[in-house]
């Protein structure tokens, strides 16, 4: 599992500090990789899960609270652990926890860990299902002297549900993300999930070519008609060589199918702590009432606007309205309640298709409140990859999986 | 979609500390301290920065603002008014900031008292926070410049001092090489002139330091996250050339 140090300060080379070269027996370490295994049916005792994995388990799979405990032989010296939760988790606050809550047993079992790294943060889909990674190096202090380790760490979710998994051993990169895909791609529950979408799309948020986080959106519909959007966003910001920050933003809309707003919920995690939990629900004719805590501080506001607040499938559905009927040249006004902006008010927005740049794709500029963006929309009116100018640098969203249509 | 970098202002503001340094070309024999210190920002849209500043432009170049460092530039708006009152940010009435009130009843509030009990009361130095409200910073104890900025304008306004929040550059000297970092800090009010005052702890190492503001912190409602973001895209200074 761990590599003895033969130099006394070698944690200090990862994540970018270039004037430490890597000695060779720590490069071809950190560069194994496991052949894949011949893949097994696995399954929890009370069949809430059952999978296929290119692993071998080492013994039982194990009810734990609310998730179920396994143990996977991939081919390394030591195994990957996985957790395979009834309910969801965020991703960032669950990962950041996870990492902490790791590094105390390495620290009850091998001795005390003197120094952590980020190594890298990642995201992206696999089999088609977001995920969200961090990899860290660590040096513990032992009788027999220093050693390094690697521990890798993702978050994925399938049908609602959170898996989460790490693998504690120098190397292995590759190997534990495909057979992380892998279990993902083979995992199916017995017990009904939520309603399947009509239409889900994941994108990658990335600075500095690092993907330190994902949004997920998903549109469902509900047996009025009505639709039901689901916009999750997880980032892991490396703000140091071992501190991040952590936050998950989970809003709810929904919206009637010509997009016109029906109400809206927006909660948001900050390193932990619950920091903002509103909602925005119609009173009377043209009134909306804004209620709960934004970081942390009780809100309660009645918006009086000039046009009624627009949702998500409501700018998609105008943006795709002015591309089909203006094309370039196109322009889209609206109203939006952006709790992250401004809780206490609507924001207007305007996007302005300003050229083709594939057959059904558009560059079009986003701008808000003297902020603005350059997006790739579809001509369904979805955004497809954009790039906001942050200063020193720009951070840059991918969509990265689409299924479906709106 | 703008959604997503108000989520990530604050931290990719600190990020822009680990992840990136602001690029400073530099004489050899400059000093920070020294009479006369000219810097030429460069930024997106220069003349935006140079409106931002009541003194301190020497001039307007098509991709740069040259600024005299010799005494610290005013930025509008010059006079105190309205920066007395509590607010959402700056929410020193709040109850988490009662213990750090009481400590100031009939004691020291000069300049150097103030930064003492705000970088005291964040013991905890840490970039994991993104931009707390003055009464978070006091209630959790942890924080970088920004919350050290946040809290001190928070006591220096209870103090009955006239303050507001700074955003710009720190330009540091250390052996010999001149660095920029993106930076929060306070500024109070005197005689009619606003004065840096800088809570976060500067490393003893440092020979000297300059402070470049480049933004004022007007919006203390609800909104603040605009401007930190607002404050990211046009005005950002790129890099510094120090003369």
């Amino acid at each position: 599992m761990f590599r003895p140090v033969r130099l006394g300060l070698l944690l200090t080379l990862a994540a970018g500090c270039a004037s430490v070269p890597e000695p060779d027996w720590l490069s071809a370490l950190r560069a194994r990789e496991a052949e894949p295994l011949p893949s097994r049916e696995i399954a929890s005792q009370d069949r809430f899960f059952h999978a296929r994995v290119p692993a071998r388990t080492q013994g039982e799979i194990t009810p734990i609270d609310d998730a179920y405990a396994l143990r996977l032989d991939i081919g390394s010296e030591t195994p990957m652990d996985c957790w395979i939760y009834r309910e969801g988790l965020d991703f960032a606050t669950s990962l950041a926890a996870l990492s902490d809550s790791t590094f105390e047993a390495i620290g009850e079992s091998f001795g005390e860990v003197e120094k952590r790294q980020i190594e890298q943060v990642d995201a992206g889909v696999l089999a088609g299902h977001p995920y969200l990674g961090i990899d860290w190096l660590y040096r513990i202090a032992t009788r027999d002297g220093p050693q390094l380790g690697q521990v890798k760490h993702a978050i994925a979710s399938k049908q609602g549900r959170g898996i989460y998994c790490q693998h504690n051993e120098l190397g292995y990169s590759q190997s534990f993300r495909r057979v992380l895909g892998d279990l993902l791609a083979g995992l199916e529950f017995t017990a009904p999930s939520d309603a399947a979408p009509y239409f889900t799309q994941v994108s990658t948020l990335a600075i500095k070519g690092m993907r330190i986080g994902l949004e997920r959106t998903t549109l469902v519909r509900d047996d009025a008609g009505d639709t039901r959007v689901d916009t999750k966003t997880s980032l892991l910001i490396p703000v140091t060589s071992d501190t991040l920050q952590v936050s998950d933003t989970f809003g709810v809309e929904f919206a009637r199918s010509d997009g016109s707003l029906i109400n809206q919920v927006h909660v948001e995690a900050s390193n932990g702590e619950l920091v903002s939990q509103l909602e925005l629900n119609p009173i009377g004719e043209d009134g909306w009432q804004v209620e709960g805590t934004f970081q942390t501080k009780p809100v309660s506001v009645r918006l009086r606007p000039a046009s009624p607040p627009t949702s998500w499938l409501g700018e998609a559905l105008a943006l795709r309205h002015a591309i089909a009927h203006a094309g370039v040249g196109g322009e889209v006004r609206l109203s939006r309640w952006v709790p992250q902006a401004d809780p206490t008010r609507l924001v207007d927005e305007s996007l302005k298709v300003e050229r083709r740049v594939e057959p059904n794709h558009f560059a079009a500029r986003l701008a808000m409140e003297g902020l603005e963006a350059l997006l790739v929309v579809g001509a369904d009116g979805s955004i497809a990859s954009g790039s906001i100018p942050m200063g020193f640098a720009s951070l840059e969203i991918e969509r990265v999986y689409v299924s479906g249509a709106f | 979609m703008l959604a997503l970098v108000l989520a990530t202002a604050g931290g990719a503001r600190a990020a822009g500390l680990y992840l990136h340094v602001l690029p400073v070309t530099h004489r050899s024999d400059v000093r920070l301290d020294a009479p006369g210190l000219r810097v030429s920002a460069f930024a997106a849209d220069p003349r935006a920065l140079a409106e931002r500043f009541a003194s301190g432009v020497e001039a307007v170049a098509p991709d740069h603002v040259e600024l005299s460092l010799e005494s610290y530039p005013q930025l509008h708006p010059l006079g105190a008014e309205g920066f007395r009152a509590a607010s959402f940010v700056i929410d020193f009435e709040e109850p988490g900031l009662a213990a750090l009130r009481d400590r100031l009843v009939g004691a020291d509030t000069s300049d150097a008292a103030l930064r003492r009990l705000a970088d005291q009361a964040i013991p905890d130095k840490t970039l994991a926070r993104g931009w707390d409200l003055a009464s978070r910073v006091a209630s959790s104890g942890s924080g970088d410049c920004s919350e050290h900025a946040v809290l001190l304008t928070a006591l220096a306004r209870a103090a009955g001092r006239p303050a507001r929040v700074a955003l710009g550059l720190l330009l540091v000297q250390q052996a010999g090489g001149v660095y920029a970092f993106g930076h929060a800090w306070s500024e109070l009010y005197h005689a009619g002139r606003w004065v840096p005052v800088d809570a976060t702890p500067v490393p003893q190492q440092v020979d000297a330091v300059a402070y470049l503001p480049t933004a004022i912190l007007l919006d203390e409602g609800p909104g603040y996250a605009i401007e930190l973001a607002r404050g990211m895209q046009s005005t950002w200074v790129q890099r510094v050339e120090v003369r």
